[in-house]
Order: C-alpha cells, then sequence, then structure tokens
C-alpha cells in the first residue's frame, strides 16, 4: 500500500505551506523516522512554554522551573511578563466569585490564559453560598466570611490559606450570646514596623464585624475586632462596638446584615437598616468606631423601595470622617453626603431625573432603575444604573460631576461586588545563582517573593485558635 | 484511492477529482496512508485548511514527512471523533465554575483521547498538532502535560517525565529557600 517514497520527495509539501502567525515550526526538530521516541526534551521551547501555561498555579511553575536548567530557562522572565497583571473578581452571592480579565493595553501582546493566576477553585470546599468576599487593595490577598462564623483568608497567588475564628469578650459567656460574623475587611498595613511591605500570608490586618445578640437584656450589638497576623502570630484586639437594635430589629438580621452591605470607601463601610429605619450603620476603619446616621426623608412612590440594599442605596466614596452615598428614589438619582460634625443627619448634595438625563422614556417609574456592578464600578465616585432589565444599555454616571456615559450591557452587571485584581506575581522570577545574574536585583526580588512564606505563623495562629477555643484568655495588642 | 498514475494526465483529473471528493489522504514520515474528512481537516488545523484552499493537496497521500505515522493516525483519530462530537452544554457556561478563562477545559471525550496516549505519543503529538496548526488540539495535549505536573514536588516531576537534574546541591537549597512558598507543602 505505501506508495514509493523516494519518488515523491522531491515534491513534498513543506513548501506549499501557508504562511501562519501561529505556527511554530522555526525551532521544531528534523525528520525522524527512526529516531529515538520523543521525550519532553524534544520539545521546543515554544510548546514547553505553551504546556507551562496550562500550569494550575504559580506554585506549580516554580516547582518545574525547579526541575531543571533547561525549564527554568524557558521559565524565565520574558515568558512572565506575558500573563496579564490585571483585572477584577466580580462576586455575587450566591454564585462563586468570577474573574474577569482585563483586556490588554494596545500594543502589548498578553497570553490571555488568566486562570493560572487567578482560579480560586482551591477554595471549592472552604467556599459556601452566599460567603461574603473581601479582596484587599491590588489583590494580594483574599478573605471571606464562612458559614457567618469563621473567616477564610487566602492568597491567590501562592493558593495558601487560612481559616480564623474571630475571638471576642463575649465569646467567654456562649451560653448567653449568640453571634453571627457578617463581614471582614482587609486593612492596609499602616501601622507598625511591616508598613513599607504590603500585605501577605505572614503579615496581615483583618478587621472582623459581627452581630451579637444578648439572649437575657434582649439586645443586639455590632461588635468590630481586629486580627493582626504578623510573623510571631496572630492577635485579636476588640475595636468598638454599638447597640443596634434600633436599626436591625429583626431575628432575620442575622441574615440580612451581610446583605445590606453598602460598600467601603475612604475608610468608611457601611450598612443599611432594616425596613423603613432609614437608618445607616457606618464603621470607621481606622478607629474601628461605629456611628449611625439617617438618611433624608423623601417622597416616594414605590414603598417596596424603602428596603435599601446595594441595588438603590450605595457607598460611592468617602474620605478622613466623611462618606458619600448614591441613592435611587423612583426616577431620581440623589447624592448624599454625611459628615462627623453633622451627627446624625445628612444631606442631599445633589439630585438628577435620570430618564431626563439619559434621554429615555420609562414604562414604570417605581420599578426602575438600579445599581449594578461592572468594571466602571471601580472608578471612585461612579455608579453604574440600568433603566430597567430588558434595557440592553448601562449608564455611568460620574456623581461629581452627574456627567453621564451610555455603556453597553454585559452579562456580568448584576448587584454583586466587584474588586480589583493585580497580580501580585513579581513578573521578574530569578533563582538569584544562575547565570550569575545581579547579585542585588536578586536579592531584592528575594525578598519580595519571601513575604509569602507563611510556614510559621500558619502554626501560631492554630495554636492560638485553641487555645482561645478553651477559654484561654487572648493575648492583647 | 487511485494510486500511481503517469504524471502527465493525473494533473488535470485530480484537480477536478479533489473538488469532488470529502476526503483528503495524509502521508506519514514513513509512508503510511491514512484518511481524513475535508470538512474536519480545514476546520481543525489551520495548515490543512490552507493547503485545500491552495489547491496542494495531493490525492496520492500528502506528504508530512514531519510527522510519524503513530502521531498522524492520532491526528486523523481526532479529527474524526471531533467531527462526531457535539459540544456539551455545561462547557459552554462557564458561570458555574471558578475558571472562567477563554480555554474551554478538555471535554470528556479529548480527555479520554489524551489519557489513552503514552508519554512519548502524547509529545509527538504536540508536535504534530503544533506543525499542522491545530490550536484546539495542542491546547488539549498541553493541557494534559500540564497536568502531569500538577501538585507534584520537583523530584517527582522529574521522575514522570524522566528529567535528569542538573542543579547542583547547593543551587536547589537556595531555590528552595527563596522560594520556600511554593515548596512549604512537601
Amino acid at each position: 500500500m505505501p506508495p514509493d517514497r523516494s519518488r515523491r520527495e522531491g515534491e513534498t509539501i513543506t513548501t506549499a505551506m501557508p504562511p501562519d502567525r501561529n505556527h511554530r515550526t522555526e525551532e521544531t526538530s528534523t525528520c525522524k523516522p527512526a529516531a529515538p521516541p520523543t521525550s519532553i526534551h524534544d520539545l521546543p521551547g515554544d510548546l514547553l512554554e505553551l504546556v507551562f501555561l496550562h500550569a494550575d498555579s504559580f506554585v506549580c511553575l516554580v516547582r518545574a522551573a525547579a526541575t531543571c536548567k533547561p525549564w527554568r530557562r524557558v521559565i524565565s522572565d520574558p515568558f512572565l511578563r506575558r500573563f496579564g497583571r490585571f483585572g477584577h473578581y466580580y462576586h455575587e452571592p450566591p454564585s462563586k466569585p468570577l474573574f474577569v480579565p482585563s483586556p490588554a493595553p494596545p500594543g502589548e501582546a498578553t497570553v490571555d490564559v488568566h486562570r493560572l493566576a487567578v482560579s480560586l477553585d482551591f477554595l471549592a470546599h472552604h467556599y459556601d453560598h452566599g460567603d461574603v468576599m473581601e479582596l484587599s487593595d491590588g489583590g494580594s490577598l483574599l478573605a471571606f466570611v464562612k458559614n457567618s462564623s469563621s473567616v477564610v483568608v487566602c492568597d491567590p497567588c501562592t493558593r495558601k490559606q487560612m481559616e480564623l475564628y474571630p475571638q471576642s469578650p463575649w465569646e467567654r459567656n456562649p451560653g448567653r450570646y449568640h453571634s453571627c460574623t457578617f463581614g471582614a475587611f482587609l486593612l492596609n498595613a499602616g501601622d507598625g514596623d511591616t508598613s513599607s511591605c504590603s500585605m501577605n500570608m505572614s503579615s496581615f490586618r483583618l478587621l472582623c464585624v459581627s452581630l451579637v445578640r444578648d439572649d437575657v437584656t434582649r439586645t443586639k450589638t455590632a461588635w468590630a475586632t481586629l486580627i493582626s497576623s504578623r510573623h510571631d502570630g496572630c492577635w485579636w484586639r476588640a475595636l468598638g462596638s454599638r447597640d443596634v437594635g434600633a436599626i436591625m430589629p429583626r431575628p432575620s438580621s442575622w441574615i440580612s446584615a451581610r446583605t445590606k452591605f453598602l460598600g467601603r470607601a475612604g475608610g468608611s463601610l457601611c450598612w443599611s437598616g432594616q425596613a423603613v429605619s432609614n437608618a445607616v450603620l457606618r464603621l470607621d476603619e481606622s478607629s474601628g468606631t461605629f456611628s449611625i446616621f439617617k438618611l433624608p426623608a423623601h417622597a416616594r412612590r414605590n414603598h417596596w423601595s424603602s428596603y435599601y440594599n446595594r441595588e438603590n442605596l450605595r457607598v460611592v466614596d468617602g474620605g478622613t470622617g466623611f462618606v458619600r452615598l448614591a441613592r435611587i428614589i423612583d426616577d431620581d438619582l440623589e447624592v448624599l453626603w454625611w459628615s462627623h460634625d453633622g451627627g446624625h443627619e445628612c444631606i442631599v448634595e445633589r439630585k438628577v431625573c435620570l430618564s431626563q438625563l439619559a434621554g429615555i422614556e420609562l414604562i414604570k417609574i417605581e420599578w426602575s432603575w438600579r445599581f449594578l456592578d461592572t468594571a466602571e464600578t471601580l472608578n471612585p465616585g461612579h455608579v453604574v444604573l440600568l433603566p430597567f432589565e430588558e434595557y440592553m444599555w448601562m449608564f455611568d454616571v460620574n456623581v461629581e460631576t452627574m456627567k453621564l456615559t451610555r455603556l453597553r450591557k454585559s452579562k456580568n452587571g448584576q448587584a454583586g461586588r466587584v474588586f480589583p485584581y493585580e497580580l501580585p506575581w513579581p513578573p521578574t522570577i530569578k533563582f538569584p545563582s544562575i547565570h550569575g545574574e545581579a547579585e542585588a536585583a536578586g536579592a531584592i526580588l528575594a525578598m519580595t517573593l519571601r513575604r509569602y512564606s507563611t510556614a510559621d505563623n500558619f502554626l501560631g495562629v492554630r495554636q492560638l485558635t485553641r487555645v482561645a477555643e478553651e477559654g484561654g484568655c487572648l493575648p492583647v495588642l | 484511492m487511485e494510486v500511481d498514475k503517469g504524471k502527465g494526465e493525473a494533473e488535470e483529473t485530480r484537480k477536478v477529482a479533489e473538488a469532488d471528493r470529502d476526503t483528503v489522504t495524509l502521508k506519514s514520515s514513513d509512508g503510511k496512508l491514512f484518511e481524513v474528512s475535508k470538512e474536519a481537516a480545514a476546520r481543525l488545523s489551520t495548515v490543512l485548511a490552507g493547503m485545500i484552499a491552495g489547491g496542494s493537496i495531493d490525492d496520492n497521500g500528502t506528504d508530512l514527512k514531519q510527522i510519524g505515522s503513530e502521531a498522524l493516525e492520532n491526528v486523523v483519530d481526532y479529527c474524526n471523533k471531533h467531527a462526531n462530537s457535539i459540544p456539551s452544554a455545561a462547557l459552554i457556561s462557564s458561570s458555574i465554575s471558578f475558571n472562567t478563562a477563554p480555554f474551554k477545559e478538555p471535554e470528556e471525550w479529548e480527555r479520554k483521547f489524551v489519557d489513552r496516549l503514552s508519554h512519548d505519543a502524547l509529545f509527538d503529538l504536540v508536535e504534530a498538532a503544533n506543525f499542522l496548526g491545530m490550536e484546539r488540539l495542542l491546547d488539549v495535549t498541553c493541557h494534559k502535560i500540564s497536568e502531569m505536573m500538577k501538585g507534584k514536588s520537583p523530584d517527582q516531576i522529574r521522575e514522570v517525565f524522566n528529567i535528569k537534574n542538573d542543579y547542583t546541591k547547593e543551587e536547589l537549597e537556595e531555590i528552595r529557600q527563596e522560594l520556600a512558598w511554593a515548596f512549604y507543602d512537601d
């Protein structure tokens, strides 16, 4: 059956090969009918790269680089630079967090394989429906509340994780108090000796917010506690507390507290009170103290919309001692301003009629506008609005200028939360001893990488947690 | 299949016949012939698509002298299986998964397809897929190789791929120390 080979040797089709950019032939090994079996070493560098692009984590890449020098040469700076470093996580409970990569900047060839860095599949067994998630600035760490009782902190880059159990004064009398943790927020390292170093698994500060019900006095208290993780262990400190019985009166507060989160900006964390109380609970991140203020009264047509949540009320901006919120009342968008000096009141700073601004006609005003979360929401002072579900455009509004821009509706545009993510991975991985590369550069990078090390601290946390569970005293900073 | 016609007269008839046929014949480096559906070949391989469009397909077996018969058999097998498979709905929706990368996870049949291959055959297939510009097959095979490294220590990876460790003890120790987070679980 095989025809005479030699006769056709000269007219092989290699010459007729169409030019193809994706086609990697230059380095392919030569014709080898009788060659020994292909080993992985026969794969040219560009194909090895392709294999490494499919690695499930950076840990895997580092280990591959540590197997032999040829592989280390493939997993080099130019290779690592090809990874896009930016994107955002979109999280809308009960769905799992979703990573949305940023489009590559013009003129930059970025590999569209982001799964390596950002896949959270390693959390699968931890993650529960409806968990609250929080990403640190820049995204080096991620924290989420698990089952309303514990907090999981993880590093998406190194895939390390630890589970912490917020301990607080009330825990010493467990029969009397019931608590539910409804928020965990990573704070920027700002105090102490490690201020120059960014956050990592062995050095972070976590602000936890819990709602505690006292069965004896029938009171409800919001508690803020701070967890500091350092090289020598993990420390707890009770911060402010506030009676919230008046604004979160119903038992359902246990669950709804986390769904009533209005956002975080400029050091303020805000939650909406329940039902018609019109109250907002604010926590100052730097001091850990709570304050409660009232939203301005309104005459809206739709009673239902007085149940505030992130779809009709949200934090858009903030700074020292003030917070700015955007609120939708029927067809109006209001910008509200509260400052610490103003006490319990907050004022309407600006107000626009949305349908007029957007130049559209609404079918039913009462059930219209709502806030969405998209990549655009990440711009400070911006909100994204959708007139009604079937409408194909969203609108971006700058609450400072009240300028409106039309955006195409995206499938991720829901009222979830959006977190910017920047790969904390330094794309200049170097093993200093190889090729005699500049020692100084290597040392700096080694330092950067060393901060991911968690080994000693992990034990410290566990031990500490156990001590606390057994009723021992907690070390206090 | 028509073999060994006189070259002069073959030229015309071949062009006509080629347009009618719905398969193409490929010839491996060791001279074995394989037939594959023209439609599948054109859809899955940018190189074959270019050759079909450019009329450079040889009816008597298009010579692919870079690809051995075993690899070519796998390529053809893949093309045929691909033609018969229906993309599953579960893979189209990615919202249920943590992974949202553009790369679609291998489907069940693709997994089975690469799982049954020996290491050598797998590496050969990577090269063949690359040579023929078969993006999907290249992705699936490379994915399979990377899975073979998943969760393994450098030692285990070396064992799997029969890699010689050319680092010195000191160099390795240095790597382990500098990048301790990557080796912590060992």
